[in-house]
């Protein structure tokens, strides 16, 4: 009943005192081993000394009393084995000098065997209560810390959203318990165990072999069998073994049952946030497929409409051309070649902006960045335009200083193209458009705004996803996949592209790009006279 | 189809039956001979048979790249060679312009746009046959005379620095014809400015400026983004 409930402590040293703080020893003050028994006796001795100041004044009987306080303090200071080698000791002791006949081992009076036998038996009883209470408080320390230390890391495991923050976190933390260092391994989507985090620069390929073994047959699993090996740790994520974590000794030891149990611990704590990321990546991989899906389906419902329109005008008006060739006039021939043409042009643009799109979101092949002037870029955009902007007043407005940019031109004209067009479709014909730049900052703003209705309130985001049309673009033939591009392309070279309304009216699309440091100097042109004539 | 000799021979190297149907159609209106080709091994063949005029050649041909089949021409002929491409196929150009191309057409093209550069490239091959260089480059708007180093737009001289004066010219020389960047930096500045485009893009600007009524709208100067400039032709 006096036995505490816990595992045989081992011999020598507690392995938790040990292993998880090494100032355990000075901060419980206990004295370890056979320095505890000498201490004892000591103290025996000492209530001995004691004893032969107050014989003069007591009744021997009443000297135990003082022996009885040594073993008690015995059992405080040095535990349950020390405090019964203390009654012993203190009866033999007793016996000896106290106890007529003095100096010897008899004993005249019967009463004192019961002296003896009482004294024993205090002894041992406070002796072990004593103990069992030091032993319950540092029992209750090292689940404390043991709650500390697991609380600590589920902490630093929930601020993880990754499997390497995870890794990372978990390494750091049982490295910080544990005093030595350890390795996180984990298995990776290719079935291999991969050193993921912590003290891997160490790793051996011996030790990789047994984590490898660890990692297959997690059952067969056990500390190390000498101390200076590392240990290997099953890191159970739900069903699966998600990686194995390696101990490496501490200070030469191995670790004791106490350490494993707790390594043991935070190994399965570090294997829920593993799962956890898991979970939440898959959770992410399948809203990302229902958007990719949502998005399929809404590209083929626009597609299949987009390129059948403007198909279905070509066929129209082609076959007429074949049928009736001869009898239609000259007038009705040429609106029929006319149309065949936009339509055709129109459907190149839906095509072009489709794989232009593909392109972006399958990770943009590197730009292709070159320091050029706005304004050759808006030459050449602005001439392809031509047909689009059927003479309408196209105002630009570029400082005469602009610095040049640094800009994958084929990109950025599409940009330019895809605003210049909008404007163009999206506002009466004969309004003006308005292409304006100038340097704010580091950054680069351009500007193409319009006389036409703007957007709805609200719309203002919106009109940069993919598919959306509003409620004025409805009416006009598009994909609703241009200003998506255009923002994707703009953000691609790190800039950003927003959508406003003019206070008089129109819309305007805000560009800004960041200018960056400016491109090697120009190498002077040579003088007048120092060139040679130009002839071939 | 009837070869006549005192028609040009236009070869087509062109895979897709749709293309070369409205190809022949188009150059046969035109008064050209056509010679039809679906590889690049049987437009080898024709172009040593019949010695076209000028070759349309497809980039994308199945049997090899077109790429290849340029440089199979130019190890033996000179003659002017135009690259049909599809969109965003930019570098493909650039590395034919270079590889010895004369122009190209970015699928899907009109039929006069195409006409308008045959027709460039015939009048360079008679240009380059003759060898020597008239001492007047007249591109319509733009005259350079190259003897007394003076260059007028619609009749008004125009003040340009050495550099620009040998940019204005390199473009004349070859109006109506797309030059590379690599090129024009090779001809202009040397091979010391290789890679460096800027500098073109630079002198361009201020070339416009002083050539163009709107330098924002560029009416003779014109760029062909990610492939180079072309000076229009009259």
């Amino acid at each position: 009943m006096l036995e505490p409930h816990r595992p045989a402590a081992p011999p020598g040293p507690t392995v938790a005192a040990r292993g998880l703080d090494p100032r355990a020893d000075s901060v419980s003050g206990r004295a370890r081993g056979p320095r505890a028994y000498v201490l004892a006796l000591g103290l025996v001795a000492a209530c001995t000394g004691l004893a032969f100041v107050m014989e003069r004044h007591f009744a021997p009987a009443n000297l135990t009393m003082i022996y009885l306080l040594g073993v008690v303090i015995s059992a405080t200071a040095f535990g349950r084995r020390p405090a019964i080698v203390a009654a012993i000791a203190s009866v033999a002791v007793f016996d000896f000098l106290f106890v007529p006949p003095r100096f010897t081992f008899e004993v005249d009076d019967t009463q004192y065997l019961v002296t003896f036998g009482v004294m024993l038996v205090v002894a041992v009883v406070i002796g072990t209560l004593t103990a069992w209470l030091r032993e319950q408080r540092e029992l209750a320390a090292r689940r404390e810390k043991r709650t500390a230390v697991l609380y600590q890391l589920s902490r630093d495991l929930g601020a993880c959203s990754t499997v390497r923050e995870v890794a990372t976190a978990a390494a750091e933390r049982i490295t910080a318990v544990q005093g030595a260092p350890v390795a996180v391994l984990l298995a990776s989507a290719t079935g291999e165990l991969r050193p993921e985090a912590g003290a891997v620069e160490v790793l051996t390929p011996e030790l990789l072999a047994m984590a490898q073994n660890a990692w297959h047959q997690p059952a067969r699993l056990s500390p190390p069998d000498q101390p200076g090996t590392a240990s290997m740790l099953p890191i159970e994520a739900g069903v699966s073994v998600a990686g194995v974590l390696v101990l490496f000794p501490a200070g030469g030891t191995a670790p004791g049952p106490e350490d494993m149990h707790l390594m043991r611990a935070l190994a399965h704590q570090t294997g829920l946030a593993l799962e956890r990321c898991r979970l939440t990546a898959e959770a992410e991989r399948a809203r990302l497929e229902a958007e990719t899906e949502r998005m399929r389906s809404a590209l083929l419902s626009s597609v299949s409409h987009d390129l059948r329109t403007p198909l279905a005008a070509i066929t129209g008006a082609a076959s007429q051309l074949r049928a009736e060739q001869p009898a239609l006039p000259e007038a009705a021939r040429e609106a029929l070649a006319e149309s065949i043409v936009e339509e055709a042009t129109r459907l190149d643009r839906l095509i072009g902006n489709l794989l232009d799109m593909t392109r972006l979101e399958s990770g943009m092949p590197r730009l292709q960045k070159e320091w050029q002037p706005l304004e050759d870029l808006l030459g050449a955009v602005l001439g392809h335009l031509d047909d689009a902007l059927a003479g309408r007043p196209v105002r630009v407005v570029l400082p005469e200083d602009l610095p040049l940019v640094s800009l994958d031109s084929l990109l950025f004209g599409q940009v330019v193209t895809n605003l210049v067009g909008n404007a163009a479709r999206y506002s009466p014909a004969g309004t003006e458009i308005e292409l304006r730049a100038a340097v704010e900052g580091d950054q680069l703003r351009f500007e193409v705004a319009d006389r036409g209705p703007g957007f709805a309130p609200g719309e203002l985001d919106r009109v940069f996803e993919k598919f959306f049309r509003g409620r004025e673009a409805a009416r006009a033939p598009g994909t609703g996949l241009g200003l998506a591009i255009s923002r994707a392309a703009v953000e691609a070279h790190g800039g950003t592209l927003v959508a406003e309304n003019r206070s008089a009216g129109g819309a305007r699309l805000v560009l800004k790009l960041p200018l960056g440091t400016a491109p090697p100097p120009m190498a002077p042109e040579p003088r007048e006279h120092d060139s040679p004539a130009p002839t071939s | 189809m009837t070869a006549d000799a005192s028609r040009p021979r236009v070869l087509v190297i062109e895979d897709e039956r749709a293309i070369q149907r409205f190809l022949r159609v188009g150059l046969d209106a035109e008064g050209y001979a056509v010679d039809e080709a679906a590889t690049g091994r049987e437009g080898l063949t024709l172009a040593a048979m019949h010695v076209p005029d000028v070759v349309l050649l497809d980039l994308g041909l199945p049997d090899r790249d077109g790429l290849s089949v340029l440089s199979g021409f130019r190890e033996w002929s000179s003659v002017p060679v135009i690259v049909l491409t599809a969109r965003g196929q930019e570098h493909d150009k650039v590395r034919a312009l270079d590889a010895g191309a004369d122009d190209y057409v970015t699928k899907p093209f009109s039929m006069p746009e195409l006409l308008a550069r045959i027709r460039v490239a015939l009048r360079h091959r008679t240009l380059g046959a003759d060898g020597a260089e008239d001492a007047v480059l007249d591109c319509g708007r733009v005259r350079v005379d190259l003897a007394r180093r003076r260059v007028t737009v619609d009749e008004r001289e125009l003040s340009l620095t050495p550099l620009e004066f040998r940019l204005i010219t390199t473009l004349a020389r070859h109006a109506g014809r797309v030059l590379t960047h690599e090129f024009l930096l090779r001809e202009v500045w040397g091979n010391a400015a290789r890679g460096q485009a800027h500098y073109l893009r630079v002198y361009m600007s201020q070339l416009r400026r002083k050539v163009e009524a709107d330098p924002t709208r560029p009416r003779i100067l014109l760029t062909e983004l990610g492939v180079g400039y072309r000076m229009k032709d009259s």
